[in-house]
């Protein structure tokens, strides 16, 4: 079941995270110094309980390579960048230029794709919070290795099914493509308060 | 909200604490960053941090503070795409690696402040380096080992063959020396047919002695796995061998190394003799390599009278050869073990000149003692 939300403000959510996701390729290109492309390509909202219905290659996997940080404000909640593990193993060898035939992330490599999810989850944050002038503030970026049910599970309190919002996010880096996905977990009523400011701000 | 108490308990934490304002003053400096960067409190206070510590002084670093003095979102920075946030020798001379993040905090009042955190991992990344290279070893060895292990099976099924056909050739030369040995009890009665039989079964159990020769040869490819060979090494001990001295080979020989079968030292002496006796008019054997592609190409050419167009395969063949050493089909077997593949394109009145084709992971360039093995390339 997707929540019914109106054109317009799946627009501004869209384009919300489109203008940060591209802030973190120029931050992404100017540290690494490799043409990172980030795209969007669209989001969909779905209550947490049917995500795995939503893509079940990724979301229906055993584990996942997980950044999380969470957020208080006038709604919070968690976001996260989710990948399966090969990928985000792919993405962090090419990011650092390091060509490690290894299988499982490394300590050091854990650390690299911690501070990609930092720079990502706060340019998309950022963005949100600048367009809807919202404050949120932030925990530092935590590694989690596991299902997405039990990532979400752990940082979500309260009863009900809280909302997420899923941004399948494209990276391209030397000619490959990497595929990565946003997610804002939205704590349960959260999801009316960003529905509201997004229609405060279309007006 | 930070109280001094709370400063108090900064300044003992293990780790380096920067508290800086908006304009990169510096408001705090931990004791550990005394010691790490030997600047005292009372120097650096006040101070801009950028200035001070030039390796913070990025763009991937300084367009991401903003977001903190907001009051938003802490900024992460990894060892791996900034190891050295400040300068920070180790007693050894080395630069400490250093993770850090940098938070928003509140002094006190409505300004925000940020704290930078620094972390030293150099104990961890030193031994998640050692880890990474002890796994690539390894990794390394097993492939090498499983590379071994198939070349051998391969060997063993070549040996049965090679075995199989010496063998037949053996029960030939038998069946021939019984045949004289009747003669000799049977039907031949004057002293010189006896002798002459004589003769015949001598010359064939001296086959029959080069033919188990052979065999014991063959062996060493079912015993021992395929291995790194000094090609300068193997063509100085063919010369030897063959008492043919008339070889040159360019530098590029002086520190190849090929990975073979164990016979390779018997290939090259073959292919000396074979220069010797069917070159004619061989003065001397030329060797080269060079690069081509994804392969190595090893050449050997004479300037004797060449190979017949016709013959360039022929010769290659199961049945062609003294049988009693190693033949051009051996040769061709033997090398196909480890990849390696060879041909010959002289000019018939020109010489004789064999391309052997040798895959890119057999063959390295490597300054090796004489007797040691050349390892693959790291």
């Amino acid at each position: 079941m997707c929540m019914i939300v109106d054109d317009e403000s799946r627009d501004a959510i869209t384009e919300m995270i489109n203008i940060g996701v591209g802030k973190a390729a120029g931050l992404l290109n100017d540290i690494t110094g490799s043409h990172i492309q980030l795209r969007v390509p669209e989001i969909q909202l779905v209550p947490i309980g049917e995500i795995a219905n939503v893509n079940k290659t990724v979301f229906g996997a055993d584990i996942l390579s997980t950044v999380i940080q969470e957020f208080q404000g006038n709604f919070s909640g968690v976001t996260a960048l989710v990948f399966p593990p090969d990928s985000a193993l792919s993405l962090v060898n090419l990011l650092s230029g390091d060509q490690s035939p290894a299988t499982n992330m490394d300590a050091v490599q854990v650390e690299t794709l911690k501070e990609v999810g930092n720079i990502i989850i706060n340019a998309v944050m950022g963005s949100i919070s600048n367009v809807l002038s919202e404050h949120f503030a932030f925990s530092l970026p935590v590694y989690y290795e596991g299902r997405l049910f039990s990532i979400a599970a752990n940082y979500i309190d309260g009863e009900g099914n809280p909302w997420i919002i899923i941004a399948r996010t494209q990276f391209l880096i030397e000619a490959m493509q990497i595929e990565g996905t946003i997610l804002l977990v939205l704590e349960v009523g959260s999801m009316e308060q960003l529905m509201k400011s997004v229609q405060k701000m279309n007006g | 909200m930070i109280s001094t108490e709370c400063l108090a308990l900064l300044d003992m934490l293990p780790s380096g604490i920067v508290i800086i304002r908006k304009d990169f003053s510096i408001l705090f400096w931990n004791r550990c960053m005394e010691e790490w960067t030997g600047i005292k409190k009372g120097n650096i206070l006040g101070k801009n941090l950028l200035l001070e510590s030039p390796t913070l002084n990025q763009p991937s670093i300084t367009t991401r503070l903003p977001q903190v003095f907001e009051g938003n979102s802490p900024v992460y920075l990894s060892s791996k795409f900034h190891p050295h946030l400040i300068t920070s020798l180790l007693p050894d001379g080395t630069s400490r690696i250093q993770r850090g993040a940098v938070l928003p905090v509140r002094l006190g009042g409505d300004e925000v402040d940020a704290m930078l955190v620094i972390e030293d991992v150099t104990d961890l990344s030193h031994q998640v380096t050692g880890f990474q290279k002890m796994r690539d070893i390894a990794r390394r060895e097993l492939a090498e080992r499983k590379k071994a292990e198939e070349a051998l099976q391969i060997a063993n099924a070549k040996l049965s063959l090679f075995s199989e056909i010496t063998l037949q050739d053996i029960r030939n030369q038998l069946t021939a020396a019984r045949g004289y040995n009747y003669l000799i009890s049977h039907s031949l009665n004057d002293s010189s047919g006896i002798q002459s039989a004589a003769g015949k079964i001598d010359h064939q159990l001296s086959l029959i002695e080069k033919y188990i020769s052979l065999m014991l040869d063959f062996e060493q490819l079912g015993k021992e796995p395929p291995q790194w060979y000094s090609l300068r090494q193997v063509i100085k001990r063919a010369m030897v061998q063959t008492q043919f001295f008339q070889v040159t080979s360019g530098p590029e020989i002086e520190d190849l190394g090929i990975y073979c079968p164990p016979l390779l030292e018997r290939i090259f002496t073959n292919f000396l003799e074979n220069a010797k006796e069917h070159g004619k008019t061989v003065t001397q054997v030329k060797i080269s390599f060079s690069p081509r592609g994804d392969a190595g190409i090893l050449t050997i050419e004479d300037d004797g009278v060449g190979v017949p167009t016709e013959d360039k395969e022929h010769i290659f063949g199961e049945g062609l050869g003294t049988k009693t050493r190693l033949t051009l089909y051996h040769t061709r077997e033997v090398l196909a073990i480890t990849g390696i593949s060879i041909r010959e394109t002289g000019v018939m009145g020109k010489g004789a000149r064999f391309e052997i084709v040798i895959p890119k992971d057999g063959y390295l360039f490597r300054k090796a003692l004489p007797e040691e093995r050349p390892k693959e390339p790291e």
